[in-house]
C-alpha cells in the first residue's frame, strides 16, 4: 500500500471516487467471471437431467443420487467462490477482510456437525423410538379442507383435486 | 507546533466543509484505505449473521432430507426446473449488472451506473414475478401451501403427504426468506439509484456505499446459489 501511495496516478485528482484507484477491476474480470457462472450453471442443470444408478462396491450398495448430490453441491461451492472472490472483490481486498469472509463460511460447517449426532443416535444403547417413514402432523385439518366432506365451499380452495 | 497543526486542520476542514472530510477520509480514520476495510468489514460482519440465519435452515433441510430421502425426492415433483432455471439466470445478470454499477461508480459515471442499477431492479422484479406467477400462485392451487389446507395426492405421487407437508414447509421458509431479500434489495437498490440520480456528493465521490449494497445483492445471488440445485435439481 505505501509503494502504491506514492506511485503517480493514472487518473487526474476527482475523476475517480475515493480510494477507487487500486480497487478499479477490467471489466473483462467480470464479463470472464458471469460467463463461467452460465458454463456452470448449465452444467448443473445438465448434470441433475440424469439419476446415476446405484452401485455396489465389495457388498457396499451405494445410492447413485448420492452423486449426483455431490456433483450439484460441489458446482455450487464453485459458483459461490467466483461470486465472492470476484463480484464480491475479496480476492483484492485486505487480509482482515479475507478473514471476516471467511468466518462466516467456516461456521456454517461447523453447524453441520450436529448431524453426527443424528447419525449415532442408532448406536445409542437405550432403548429408543425406531425412526418411522412418516413422522406424524401436528398441522390440524381444517372444516372445508380438500379432505373434508365439505371441500371447497369456502374460498381457501381454487382448484379441486382430482 | 500543535498550533500549526490546528491551523492545517482548521484549514483543510474549511475546504471540504460540507462532508466533515478530507479528502474523503472522515476524521476518526488515518487513510481512505482504512475507511474502507472498515466499511468492508462491517458489510461482512452483516453478511456472517445472514449466513448464520441461512446457515440454520440449510442445516435442518440437509437433516430432514437425509432423514426422508425416498419421500422427499417423490415431494419435489411439483417444482419444476424451468423457473428456477430462469430465476437462476436473472439473478447471475442481476449481480453482474451490479458489479458493472459498482465499477462506474468507481470511475464516476453516473450514467452508466443509473443504466445498471435500472437493469438490476428489472432483473430482480422479474425474478418475483417468475416466482410468484409459476411457482407460488400454482401451488397455493394444488393445495402444496403448508397448513390445514395441504394435500398430498400419495397414490399418485408417493411418499407420505406428513413429510411432503415438511418439504414444502422448507420450500416456502428458505424460498420466501430470499425472496424478502431481494425485495428489500430492490427498495435499497432503488433508494441508491435516486443518490446516484441526484448526484448527492457522498454517494458520487465515495463508491464503498454502492460496493456494500452491491454485496447485499451477491449475498442474495449466493443464497440463490445454493437453493436453485437443492430444490429445482433434485434427481428424479
Amino acid at each position: 500500500m505505501s509503494a502504491d501511495a506514492h506511485a503517480p496516478s493514472k487518473y487526474k485528482p476527482g475523476e475517480i471516487a475515493w480510494g477507487a484507484e487500486h480497487h478499479i477491476q477490467p471489466v473483462s474480470t467480470y464479463v470472464k467471471t458471469i460467463g463461467l457462472l452460465f458454463i456452470l450453471m448449465v452444467a448443473t442443470i445438465g448434470a441433475a437431467q440424469f439419476a446415476i444408478p446405484d452401485f455396489k462396491i465389495g457388498g457396499l450398495d451405494i445410492p447413485g443420487t448420492f452423486f449426483n448430490n455431490i456433483i450439484a453441491m460441489t458446482i455450487a461451492v464453485i459458483k459461490a467462490t467466483l461470486v465472492v472472490m470476484y463480484f464480491m472483490h475479496v480476492k483484492i481486498s485486505t487480509p482482515l477482510t479475507k478473514f471476516w469472509a471467511a468466518i462466516g463460511f467456516i461456521w456454517m460447517t461447523l453447524i453441520f456437525f450436529i448431524l453426527a449426532d443424528y447419525a449415532t443416535r442408532p448406536l445409542d444403547p437405550t432403548i429408543a423410538r425406531p425412526w418411522t417413514s412418516d413422522p406424524g402432523s401436528a398441522a390440524p385439518k381444517m372444516r372445508g379442507g380438500p379432505m373434508s366432506e365439505d371441500a371447497d365451499k369456502i374460498n381457501i380452495n381454487v382448484r379441486p383435486r382430482q | 507546533m500543535s498550533s500549526i497543526v490546528f491551523e492545517e486542520d482548521h484549514e483543510e476542514h474549511h475546504e471540504d466543509h460540507a462532508h466533515h472530510r478530507v479528502n474523503g477520509v472522515m476524521h476518526q480514520y488515518e487513510d481512505i484505505d482504512q475507511q474502507n476495510e472498515s466499511y468492508a468489514v462491517g458489510m461482512w460482519t452483516f453478511l456472517v449473521t445472514e449466513v448464520m440465519m441461512f446457515g440454520a435452515l440449510f442445516m435442518a433441510y440437509t437433516f430432514y432430507r437425509w432423514r426422508y430421502a425416498e419421500s422427499f425426492y417423490s415431494a419435489h415433483e411439483h417444482i419444476k426446473t424451468w423457473p428456477g432455471a430462469v430465476n437462476t439466470t436473472l439473478l447471475l445478470i442481476s449481480s453482474f449488472t451490479m458489479v458493472m454499477a459498482v465499477h462506474y461508480t468507481q470511475l464516476k459515471k453516473t450514467k452508466l451506473v443509473l443504466q445498471n442499477l435500472a437493469a438490476t431492479i428489472v432483473c430482480a422484479c422479474a425474478f418475483l414475478f417468475v416466482k410468484i406467477v409459476f411457482e407460488y400462485i400454482p401451488k397455493f392451487q394444488d393445495h402444496l401451501l403448508p397448513g390445514p389446507n395441504f394435500h398430498w395426492n400419495t397414490k399418485e405421487y408417493g411418499g407420505s403427504e406428513n413429510v411432503a407437508q415438511i418439504f414444502y414447509s422448507f420450500y416456502f421458509t428458505m424460498t420466501g426468506l430470499h425472496g424478502i431479500h431481494v425485495l428489500v434489495g430492490i427498495l435499497i437498490i432503488g433508494f441508491i439509484a435516486l443518490l446516484h440520480h441526484k448526484k448527492v456528493p457522498a454517494i458520487v465521490d465515495d463508491y464503498m456505499i454502492t460496493e456494500m449494497v452491491a454485496l447485499y445483492w451477491h449475498f442474495v445471488d449466493l443464497v440463490w446459489i445454493f437453493l436453485f440445485p437443492l430444490y429445482y435439481l433434485i434427481p428424479k
